[in-house]
């Protein structure tokens, strides 16, 4: 007796062992790591709307460059180190995943775990920092572009924390290991994301 | 009838990539980044900083997310979102003009 399926999928004996990650017959890639490239897709255009209109409201405000001198580019530049190691240890802990090694797999999501929130402790330090001195949201324009979008981009790191420990917990039973992988590409998308804010509000805007 | 496990065993990295020598090239960009912030403030200096984050960011996704080795159809997908920011950024570049002027 067959597994019921779908159009365009082929029949799996009831017999067989389950696919590693099941392909979709039209793309060739496995149905949960296609869904997260959809999902960052749109995430793409959510992040992607607020940095241009960011760049254009600045190349209309010369002089947010002032206003971008109060933010903390010692604490921007060392949370940026801290998302590239985080990438950097999610992705070995996928490529122990391939190796069979689930135990190195889950210490190195962990350390992942860990550099996220050493990155949102730094951030409460940052907003912390700038809120006391009177640079809150609605002090102008550009601390709401500031705070709207690193705001938004530290929920996306809180999520990714609660994700990554969720496949994490998974994986110590040895279940949904390829979810690393999945996880890891969400992971590595808000590092790109970091990668794109740091200089927008703390470098260029000094100019 | 027996069990189906709930995984097969992975016949290892499918790609044999340098991560942790990447690493190294994106924080050394990163602090070229820094240097030209603190050292520059031309407007090449911004060029150059925004020039370095899109090599940083190209090297992640294709390396870390491993979008060089997917399938045209990922690269698509990604390509629409483009297209769509694209449409937003000229639709707003229009109504802002029109409201600052030019």
């Amino acid at each position: 007796m067959s597994t019921p399926t779908s159009p365009g999928r082929p029949a799996v004996p009831a017999s067989s062992p389950a696919p590693y990650a099941a392909p979709r017959a039209a793309t060739s890639v496995p149905t949960g790591r296609l869904g997260i490239w959809w999902f960052l897709a749109s995430e793409v255009v959510i992040f992607g709307g607020l940095v241009t209109i960011y760049v254009l409201f600045r190349l209309r405000h010369p002089e947010w460059g002032k206003l971008a001198a109060h933010t903390m580019t010692v604490a921007g530049a060392v949370n940026t180190l801290v998302l590239l190691t985080s990438s950097l240890t999610m992705v070995l802990a996928h490529e122990s995943v391939e190796r069979g090694n689930l135990r190195l797999a889950s210490q190195a999501m962990l350390q992942s775990v860990f550099a996220g929130g050493v990155f949102l402790v730094i951030k409460a330090f940052e907003y912390t920092h700038e809120i006391v001195q009177g640079f809150t949201p609605v002090a102008g324009l550009f601390w709401s572009f500031y705070f709207a979008m690193t705001g938004l981009h530290a929920l996306h790191v809180l999520g990714g924390l609660v994700a990554i420990l969720a496949v994490r917990r998974a994986v110590q039973r040895g279940e949904n290991p390829h979810r690393v992988e999945y996880v890891g590409i969400y992971w590595h998308f808000v590092d790109v994301v970091w990668i794109f804010l740091f200089p927008l509000l703390y470098l260029a805007s000094r100019g | 009838m027996t069990a189906a496990p709930a995984t097969s065993v992975p016949a290892g990295p499918a790609h044999r990539i340098p991560y942790v020598t990447l690493w190294f090239i994106l924080v050394g960009a990163l602090a070229v980044s820094l240097l030209l912030a603190v050292f520059e403030h031309t407007r090449l200096a911004a060029a150059l900083i925004f020039a370095i984050a899109i090599a940083k960011a190209a090297i992640v996704a294709m390396y870390y997310m491993h979008l060089r080795f997917e399938p045209r159809y990922v690269i698509v997908v990604i390509l629409a979102a483009l297209a769509c920011l694209f449409i937003l950024f000229s639709g707003l570049l229009l109504d802002i003009v029109h409201v600052y002027g030019g």
